[in-house]
């Protein structure tokens, strides 16, 4: 894949690789009580870097994505810490978490990315709808251009294939220039080809628009597009790997973590 | 299979549960009237069967037609009857009757005693307790001319005792009080069926009632050994001519019959609203079943797959609908009990008082309400079993949602085609038909409401598109997901809304026609009306007043004019129609009338009579024809044709002099006296005046023209009220369609919803846009309802145009706050739903597994 020149937007020079984005100290989350209690979280320290892409692997259950859910303020933790920029998740209310979702958060899930009635373009700039900002249409385009969406803004959902269907989620995300971008097996639906596809805009985004990225995956293919991938294992980080590799990366899952 | 079934009825329960309450509410509605019917009539059955229990044979006049609400008229007959009966071998005891209307007690207020619609019956003391129905309570029969027996009810509410005295307004002639002698029941009723009695001492009772030597019924015992049908020939056969002897077990069916023509009549106009909510109702059920269908779709398609034919699924739905008809009907039929205890407590209120009877619960109003409740059900279920039917089980690995189908052909045609023929039916009913015009008209406003129902579905994209869009301004992005998600299923939308069209539909239209008639009789009053003050009965039960009003008007000099109108029913030629009775030489000052052929009113002679240019050309009169009148006195009176006018609600379509009119009535009572002032004499000083004669009878008003224009639109607002009322169950039950609509499409778009408030939706967005979903689809359903509505009160006013409703309005002020109430009622429904959305489970939503 050739870089687009069109993309103007260089890496924000400005962001020294060592600043963390996002950080879980001793991060805890309990499910259920006595018995059937299910330690998700069970004492989780990661630091995630600003203009970075990190991946969390893991095997099921390992708390891969209840780990994702709690970064990104969707669920709460049992105890811990959350700090997001320079805010403790932990202290704020259900309102605040939702502002806070709204203003620095975006979001790629699997599947179930966009609202049905409404075309492409109207989902891509919902974020920003929703709180009531105005959409920077130079930086929309540019976004659109480089997700090769130009051509499909006035489509609904149901009229694009899951290929395209991801990138409008990964543009829905960029517009609106969140500190962080968390997705979970944002290709875990795709095909090899769109999958991929989609795992380069997501580099190039982190590369050239110094966006971070935190992504959830359980496939070593689609880790090795990130800079950096946490393994977790029964709730604990239990391995850190930076420039993965496939070979790499399998070694630590291999011999099941 | 069945199993499959049983099990999926308890899985959907909760969402079963609202429609069927739809259900529940329309059959207990539909029992209720049943058993208040069946109660009234038994009631009025044990009630003349007591009165009538020891009369053999009873003497009355021939029947001379009818009045105007359809009851045979029994003229009077000479009191000498009366000896000519005691004469006759095997009578043993025989006691005549008279019992004149309009015999008001007033109460210890001053005002007149009455409930509502009930007449105030005066009538003599009998003093054979075996052909009587009055049962002495305590005290002693009247005696002489100051004393008189007064209803339980009566006394009770008023709080009179034995020897309280009771100011009495007679029929005629002035008021008189009279020293209460004892309280009377009737049967084992307090009153007769909230009619109020005062009864007097049978020597002096017809002079006070006005009626000094005639008798309305003579009632008779036979001696013993001699046998009913013997007497019966015997009192026949010395009867003078216009009178006639039945047996006493006649007279009590006659009796009960005729109550039982009049409160069918009530116990059908009930029926029609509970039919209406049923209807409602059914759009509910097919609502729900179809989004059930649809939600139900993967699994449908298994039992498919796993070998379960076409005709499995099909009878598994329509089960799934038997059973919820049963059981919502079975539950409704209880509440159905509730219901009758409800209307018989507003039929108190309007002065029909039921006394003790207990509720009449019989299996066939159980059974019909099981019947109609189940079959509607059933019937409503139809349309989405049959597309169960079509899921293919291919759908079952299918990954997709359900799809909205787009609109078809076939509906746009079968729309229109049955909105064609209800309009059509409406149309003969209200115009063409001369018979079963109320069915024609039913039918068509029923084909009408289906037919747009089916339309709907089309019009839902661009006309909830565009009602969306200030919702959107205001509201933003909550604002446009409402408005999209109320057009994304257009089908489910235009069902929803339809239910609440029907109520809004009726309530809309009957907002028209009264506001028509508001307007028209206000046209009438400003046109005709000449008088200063107007004076006519306080309640509109029907009875007149005294004519001791007129003249005691007629005594005050500052009163230049004083001109009485009274009203009846005469019949000729088999037809019955009303008459009014005027006086020739003072109504042109108090009325305006255009003369068209003939000598002007002020020279109708007492054997003439005026007709209007309808009548004369109904009926293919001309002037100086002679048109033969039998009134309710026996006699038929061959009136010339002295006048055409042009046609005037205000005088109807026959007049005749005052005199002629009393001669023909059974008693001379007064309906309208006009009064106008000596010149100089202020508008003040003469109500003043007016007021001085009319405060000794309370059961009159005064009233200038602008009062009067009031007190008429009153009365139809007062109408207006008791249909909206009754509509609005209909309209509850629309409400319930939406909440459970709303709920299910919630249900339905759990992971969106996740979604969105991942992506920051608040809780309070996530509730601004189902509210404002639900608001768009009950103004879509009041939009709909006002467009049928406005249209059938046009049709019905022009109906009404040869009744003097020549003024067409269409009250556009009332039908905006209607639009108003269902952008509240949207908010009210939407509570429930929209917290449900406020506390989706996001991680549930969005999580795949």
């Amino acid at each position: 894949m050739t870089l687009d020149p069109l993309t103007a937007a260089p890496p924000d020079p400005a962001a020294p690789a060592a600043v963390p984005a996002i950080t879980a100290e001793d991060a805890v989350k309990v499910y259920g009580r006595g018995d059937t209690e299910v330690r998700a979280l069970d004492g989780v320290s990661v630091a995630m870097m600003r203009g970075r892409f990190t991946a969390i692997m893991g095997p099921s259950g390992s708390g891969k994505s209840t780990l994702l859910h709690c970064l990104a303020g969707l669920d709460t933790l049992t105890s811990g810490r959350i700090i997001l920029g320079d805010v403790d998740l932990s202290t704020l209310r259900e309102k605040q978490l939702t502002l806070l979702r709204r203003e620095q958060v975006g979001f790629i899930f699997q599947a179930y990315n966009l609202v049905p009635t409404l075309s492409a373009a109207d989902n891509i700039t919902l974020p920003l709808d929703i709180a009531g900002k105005s959409v920077d249409r130079q930086w929309f385009d540019n976004v659109v251009e480089v997700l090769e969406l130009r051509s499909r803004l006035s489509h609904r959902p149901t009229e694009l294939s899951g290929g395209q269907q991801q990138r409008v989620a990964a543009a829905r995300a960029l517009v609106s220039r969140p500190a962080i971008i968390f997705a979970d097996e944002p290709s875990g639906n795709l095909d090899s080809r769109a999958g991929g596809e989609l795992l380069a805009f997501l580099q190039r985004a982190v590369r050239e628009f110094g966006q971070t990225i935190v992504m959830v995956t359980h496939d070593a293919n689609a880790a090795v597009f990130a800079d950096r991938v946490v393994f977790l294992g029964d709730g604990r980080v239990v391995n850190d790997m930076d420039s993965p590799t496939v070979e790499r990366i399998l070694t630590v899952v291999k011999p099941g973590a | 299979m069945l199993k499959a079934t049983i099990v999926g009825l308890f899985a959907h329960k909760l969402r079963l549960a609202l429609a069927g309450f739809a259900v529940v509410l329309g059959v207990s509605f539909v029992v209720g009237t049943l058993v208040l019917g069946d109660t009234v009539n038994k009631t009025f059955d044990d009630l003349f069967n007591t009165a009538t229990a020891g009369i053999d044979v009873a003497v009355r006049g021939t029947s001379t037609g009818s009045n105007q609400v359809g009851q045979a008229v029994y003229p009077p007959f000479p009191a000498s009857t009366l000896d000519t009966v005691k004469s006759v071998s095997g009578v043993k005891e025989a006691f005549g009757q008279v019992n004149r209307i309009g015999t008001v007690i007033l109460g210890t207020n001053g005002k007149p005693v009455t409930s509502g619609g009930a007449p105030s019956l005066g009538l003599l003391w009998n003093p054979y307790p075996d052909l009587s129905g009055l049962t002495l309570r305590s005290g002693s029969p009247p005696q002489g001319k100051s004393q008189v027996v007064i209803d339980a009810h009566t006394a009770q509410a008023q709080g009179f005792r034995v020897g309280s005295t009771v100011t009495i307004i007679l029929p005629v002639g002035q008021p008189q009080s009279f020293t209460m002698s004892g309280i009377t029941g009737f049967g084992s009723q307090d009153n007769l069926a909230g009619a109020t009695i005062a009864a007097f001492d049978a020597t002096v009772g017809p002079a006070l009632l006005g009626a000094p030597d005639e008798l309305d019924g003579i009632s008779i015992k036979a001696d013993s050994g001699v046998s009913v049908g013997q007497l019966q020939a015997r009192v026949a056969a010395v009867l003078p001519a216009g009178t006639e002897a039945i047996t006493g077990q006649a007279l009590a069916q006659e009796q009960s019959d005729a109550v039982r023509t009049l409160t069918n009549v009530l116990s059908t106009f009930l029926l029609v609203f509970a039919l209406i909510s049923l209807f409602v109702g059914s759009f509910i059920i097919l609502n729900t079943f179809s989004i059930l269908v649809a939600q139900r779709q993967r699994e449908l398609a298994l039992l498919r797959a796993m070998g379960a034919t076409r005709g499995q699924v099909l009878r598994s739905v329509l089960l799934e609908a038997a059973i919820t008809g049963l059981v919502a009907s079975a539950v409704g039929v209880l509440f159905g009990l509730l219901i009758a205890k409800g209307l018989e407590a507003l039929l108190g209120t309007i002065g029909l008082d039921l006394g003790g009877t207990p509720l009449q619960f019989g299996p066939r109003a159980a059974l019909i309400g099981l019947a109609v409740g189940t079959v509607v059900t059933v019937v409503a279920s139809m349309v989405p079993a049959r597309k169960a039917t079509r899921v293919s089980p291919v759908e079952a690995l299918r990954e997709a949602a359900p799809s909205p189908t787009a609109v078809s052909r076939t509906r746009v045609i079968t729309g229109l085609t049955v909105v064609g023929a209800g309009v059509l039916l409406l149309l003969l009913g209200l115009f063409v038909a001369s018979s079963n015009q109320l069915l024609l008209t039913g039918a068509g406003a029923l084909l009408t409401f289906v037919g747009v129902a089916i339309l709907a579905a089309i019009v839902v994209p661009p006309v909830v598109g565009a009602l969306g869009r200030p919702v959107i301004a205001l509201r933003g992005v909550p604002g446009r997901l409402a408005s999209e998600n109320a057009r994304r299923n257009p089908r489910r939308t235009a069902a929803t809304a339809s239910a609440l069209m029907i109520g809004v539909g009726l309530v809309s239209c009957f907002t028209v026609v009264a506001a028509s008639f508001k307007s028209s009789v206000n046209k009438i009053v400003d046109t005709t009306i000449t008088a200063d003050y107007i004076i006519t009965p306080v309640s509109q039960g029907g009875d007149g007043f005294s004519p001791a009003v007129a003249e005691n008007l007629r005594k005050d000099s500052a009163i230049a004019t004083v001109s009485a109108i009274t009203f009846g029913n005469f019949h000729s030629g088999g037809a019955s129609s009303t008459f009014e009775g005027i006086e020739p030489a003072t109504i042109d000052q108090v009325a305006i009338s255009t003369i068209q052929q003939g000598v002007p009113l002020s020279r109708l002679g007492d054997g003439d009579v005026a007709i209007s240019e309808d009548a004369a050309k109904n009926l293919s009169l001309r002037l100086f024809d002679i048109f033969p009148m039998q009134f309710a006195r026996a006699g038929v009176h061959q009136q010339r044709i002295s006048t055409i006018y042009a046609r005037n609600p205000l005088f109807g379509d026959y007049l005749v002099t005052l005199a002629t009119a009393r001669a023909g009535s059974i008693q001379p009572l007064d309906f309208v006296v006009a009064v106008k002032g000596a010149p100089g004499v202020s508008q003040a000083d003469l109500r003043s005046r007016v007021e001085a004669v009319t405060k000794q009878f309370p059961t009159v008003q005064v009233q200038n023209n602008a009062e009067y224009k009031a007190s008429q639109a009153g009365q139809i607002d007062t109408l207006l009220n008791l249909i909206t009322v009754l509509v609005v169950l209909a309209i509850i039950i629309a409400l319930l369609g939406v909440i459970n609509t709303v709920a299910l499409s919630i249900v339905e778009r759990t992971r969106e919803l996740g979604l969105v408030r991942a992506l920051g939706m608040t809780r309070g967005q996530m509730r601004s846009m189902v509210r404002w979903e639900t608001v768009l689809i009950t103004v879509f359903g009041t939009l709909l309802g006002l467009a049928v509505g406005l249209f059938f009160g046009a049709a019905l006013v022009k109906a009404f145009a040869s009744q003097g409703v020549d003024t067409l309005s269409f009250a556009f002020g009332q039908q905006l706050i209607y639009v108003l109430i269902a952008v509240v009622a949207g908010f009210i429904a939407a509570i429930m739903p929209a917290r449900r959305a406020s506390r989706v489970n996001m991680l549930e939503a969005i999580v795949t597994e």
